[in-house]
């Protein structure tokens, strides 16, 4: 078991291919029908120094191929905090990662991300950075459609985009009562 | 138009308006849809229609499919509102917007090694590049590869340029780019490797960003050594070279 882990840990920290982490099958292949066990002892090592092994859902086709990689607790990254991108920058993957998500088929016009992104930002800025995201992979182009790229699914907590949503319209909310209280 | 071919054109137009997202497929009532389809007699129908009646069965199966899809992604929390989030987009600014980027950003942690072995892997790379150059015609012209000694040359090369810096400096620090000299590809290359093998040492001065060498005399062997990566690509992993 021992080996295992150590294999485990070279497989979804040492980078391979064109991504990190690693795909089921390769776990199959080198730990075995029982990887998950390998991998529950691995997490257990990890969580120890603040990290975490992560499962993303990624379509490839009609396929939807299951992608291990090791992030850092979300407490942990809050709490260090940061950023990558710049805030006009950021605002425009915020936009066009939501418009996504919130669409029948997970692809938006981009015309439709460059409308709303148009009231935030002026249009050169919005398209600098929707090329930038597309370069990097953040989005991909399909045909006029705009789709989320690997590294979106990687990098970025789509799951908790929903809850984020919310809780920065409760922050507004919030902010907008206690302005008509203060004009009343 | 009879009313099969009613019935097709129907089904066929649904089904490209959700391919295109332009309607929920939830919104979709498939059991009328499978209800109509089957009251059409098949084995009856002339062969124009027959072509429209596989179309149509072909438009079915992909309202059922984006259904499944979409309940699937309502699901696992992935499927969102859209009015929610045009409100919300509308609502916030830039700042708030970007903050909710930055807290859902959690970068997968990579370890990105590099060598000696990879290093002439990447000599050996870019040596066989073939470099074109574009003429007025816009036809391109092979002008060769890069002249950079592969492997077997490169110890020879390493050993030649150690004692050429090592002379011409008096093992006193001397400016990266002042090394490059006209050949700049293949001193970078050997700058890197010396380095890695302990004849060369490096360091950064943080706040101007100079990059200076210094040639030892001696190989030294570090305590904890560290790689010098050249950079092939600049992007992340998702980018292009």
């Amino acid at each position: 078991m021992e080996r295992k882990i150590k294999r485990a840990a070279y497989l979804l920290l040492v980078r391979r291919h064109n991504y990190p982490g690693v795909r089921e099958w390769e776990l199959e292949k080198y730990l075995g029908r029982n990887y998950m066990e390998v991998l529950d002892k691995l997490g257990d090592i990890l969580s120890k120094i603040g990290l975490e092994i992560k499962v993303v859902n990624i379509r490839e086709g009609d396929r939807e191929i299951k992608h291990f990689i090791v992030v850092p607790e979300r407490r942990v990254r809050e709490e260090v905090g940061g950023s990558i991108f710049r805030s006009d920058e950021a605002a425009v993957l915020a936009i066009a990662v939501s418009l996504i998500i919130s669409s029948e088929n997970m692809r938006v016009p981009r015309g439709e991300i460059i409308e709303l992104a148009k009231t935030k930002l002026p249009e050169y800025r919005v398209e600098r950075a929707l090329n930038k995201f597309l370069r990097l992979k953040y989005l991909v182009e399909d045909g006029e459609y705009i789709k989320l790229g690997l590294r979106s699914y990687l990098e970025l907590d789509i799951d908790m985009l929903f809850q984020q949503f919310t809780s920065s319209l409760r922050g507004v909310e919030t902010v907008s009562h206690g302005e008509d209280q203060e004009e009343s | 138009m009879n009313r099969e071919s009613e019935v097709y054109g129907r089904i066929k137009s649904l089904s490209k308006m959700v391919v295109n997202g332009d309607v929920d497929p939830l919104n979709i009532d498939i059991s009328t849809l499978v209800e109509l389809f089957s009251k059409i007699d098949v084995e009856r129908l002339p062969m124009e229609l027959f072509m429209e009646d596989v179309d149509a069965l072909n438009g079915l199966s992909l309202v059922l499919h984006y259904q499944k899809e979409t309940i699937k992604r309502y699901l696992e929390g992935l499927k969102i509102d859209e009015m929610l989030v045009k409100t919300a987009i509308l609502s916030l600014d830039i700042e708030a917007l970007a903050s909710i980027v930055n807290r859902l950003y959690r970068p997968p942690i990579d370890v990105s090694s590099i060598d000696n072995e990879y290093i002439l892997e990447s000599l050996l790379h870019f040596k066989n590049i073939e470099r074109l150059r574009f003429e007025f015609t816009d036809k391109p012209v092979e002008i060769g590869s890069v002249d950079v000694p592969v492997e077997e040359d490169i110890r020879r090369e390493m050993e030649a340029f150690h004692r050429r810096v090592l002379e011409e400096s008096g093992g006193e620090w001397v400016r990266y780019e002042d090394l490059l000299g006209d050949k700049p590809i293949l001193n970078s290359y050997l700058i890197s490797l010396l380095a890695s093998e302990g004849y060369f040492i490096i360091k950064v001065d943080r706040m101007s960003g100079d990059i200076f060498v210094k040639a030892l005399a001696e190989r030294r062997e570090f305590v904890n050594p560290v790689s010098i990566p050249i950079v092939v690509s600049r992007g992340g992993y998702g980018e292009e070279d």
